[in-house]
């Protein structure tokens, strides 16, 4: 009936969805490798109440017309890729990557997930694995009579054994890409795996072109800003505001409509 | 005042908050552009009232206005966000035409297709759509798209005559309201990559003029129920034969 109450409700909907983005991407300012989101908006359609371009009451052309928006609506949530920044951790299992690409995880369903998030820990098996369980792809078996894991840039992994033996390979780290990193679903636990949207995995060695390298003994920090954050929770909390006090404008107006008639 | 000039005002300050609204629902929507509306007399009137100093309406128009000025640029860290600074638009190749958008949240299709905010692709000057290969896209301050450092394409950015005769199509979808006006590159803008145009929507101007509009609104009821009154004062009690 009321347009007004309406688009202001969905601009106070809008607003909530960004406050939930926000207190998100604040939650998780120390998680490793976390690439906060944020809320993209877009007008909804135009009603329009006089078409442009009529012929006007005295032979004039009407220029404009009036079209009436009907409010705002979330249109996507999207993650920001941007590099965090890095801390050095001196533990020999944390890897960033430095540039483009995502650490291949066999999660326990036998599918393949991918991550940001670098800090390595020993399976009891001697494999690289995530905190959570998840086997880094390929497998990289560390023996347990080794010392000294190296992780060079270009992903190489190599080990010195306890009989002296020095630089023997186990393996290469490989990194995956996407085309569309975006349009990656985000699973929880630092993960994501693919859809339609994000194009199919493209696996490449570290340093090739297009994709980063490996540092060793450093940990990826979350790409939040604290005071971004706070400020667009400022401006969205004003927003949410102002959003209401449209709602009670159009309320009051229709109190005085109706009050019109009296007795 | 006639009771229909004054219904007349209260529709038009109806109609005004209804627009005034959709402005602030849409605060936090990139590029959005303002719409107020005006009521603007059809004809000066040459006949002013004895009885008062204001000339009296005698009817008007509603015109309806976009505010095009700029949003201010907000970095967001995002390589593929373009915002435009300075007058101008992006072009999108949509099913129905070209259309036109400040709006630069691009995003890259999984066939590595360049795409606009609702999906259609944006165009380049060469009049395609850009097709990239690797997640590592930057934009340049000219608009040049970077595939991993491969210049791609350079954003085509296109300007209409002012003042201009746009309609919105909503989604931030700009269309010229007479379709044969072909648009003319844009003169003296801008292109920043990583940052997004914000809403040109002040919440102060707003609340003033929602005040604004509310009590003229009441006023107007007011001075309907005035000349109610007035009325059935004339027919009750003059008009009454004694």
């Amino acid at each position: 009936m009321i347009p007004a109450l309406y688009s202001a409700s969905s601009g106070m909907q809008a607003q909530q969805l960004n406050l939930d983005t926000i207190a998100n991407n604040l939650a998780n300012v120390n998680t490793t490798g976390f690439k906060k989101t944020r809320v993209d908006f877009q007008e909804l359609l135009y009603q329009t109440f006089r078409a442009p371009g009529l012929q006007g009451t005295q032979g004039t052309i009407i220029p404009t017309g009036i079209q009436v928006g009907l409010g705002a609506r979330p249109v996507a949530t999207q993650r920001i890729f941007s590099q965090g920044d890095f801390q050095s951790t001196e533990n020999p299992l944390d890897v960033v990557i430095e540039g483009d690409g995502f650490f291949q995880i066999q999660r326990a369903d036998g599918t393949t997930a991918y991550s940001r998030a670098g800090a390595f820990k020993k399976d009891g098996t001697g494999r690289l694995v995530t905190s959570d369980g998840g086997v880094l792809t390929p497998n990289i078996i560390v023996p347990a009579d080794a010392k000294n894991v190296t992780i060079g840039s270009d992903g190489t992994v190599s080990v010195a054994l306890a009989n002296g033996t020095t630089g023997t390979t186990l393996g290469t780290i490989q990194i995956a890409n996407f085309v569309n990193p975006a349009g990656l679903l985000s699973v929880g636990k630092n993960l994501f795996t693919p859809t339609a949207a994000s194009g199919t995995a493209v696996v490449g060695t570290p340093g090739a072109l297009g994709f980063g390298t490996l540092a060793q003994g450093f940990l990826e920090l979350a790409n939040v800003k604290v005071v971004d954050e706070m400020v667009n929770m400022i401006t969205s909390q004003r927003a949410y505001e102002a959003n209401s006090k449209a709602i009670q404008t159009a309320d009051e107006m229709l109190a005085i409509s109706n009050s019109l008639r009296r007795g | 005042m006639s009771i229909e000039s004054l219904s007349q005002s209260m529709q038009f300050q109806w109609l005004r908050h209804e627009i005034l609204s959709n402005n602030l629902a849409n605060a936090g929507t990139a590029a959005f552009k303002r719409d107020d509306l005006a009521l603007i007399p059809d004809n000066v009137p040459t006949v002013t009232s004895t009885s008062s100093l204001l000339p009296l309406p005698t009817g008007g128009s509603l015109v309806q206005w976009t505010d095009f000025s700029q949003g201010f640029v907000q970095g967001t860290g995002r390589t593929l966000d373009a915002a435009i600074n300075g007058p101008g638009f992006f072009v999108i190749d949509t099913p129905a035409g070209p259309r036109y958008t400040r709006a630069g949240g691009l995003n890259v299709r999984p066939d590595g297709v360049v795409v606009g905010p609702t999906g259609s692709p944006i165009l380049g000057r060469t009049g395609v759509p850009m097709t990239v290969t690797s997640s590592n896209v930057t934009i340049g301050a000219a608009g040049e798209v970077l595939d991993n450092g491969r210049l791609v394409d350079t954003l085509r950015v296109v300007d209409f005559p002012k003042p201009y005769r746009l309609t919105k199509e909503g989604h931030g979808i700009y269309a010229p309201l007479d379709p044969t006006v072909e648009p003319v590159d844009a003169q003296g803008y801008e292109i920043t990559g990583g940052a997004l145009e914000a809403s040109n929507v002040g919440s102060v101007r707003i609340m003033v003029t929602m005040i604004d509009v509310l009590r003229t609104y009441e006023a107007s009821q007011r001075a309907i129920q005035a000349v109610e009154e007035t009325n059935k004062h004339a027919t009750s009690e003059i008009g009454k034969v004694s």
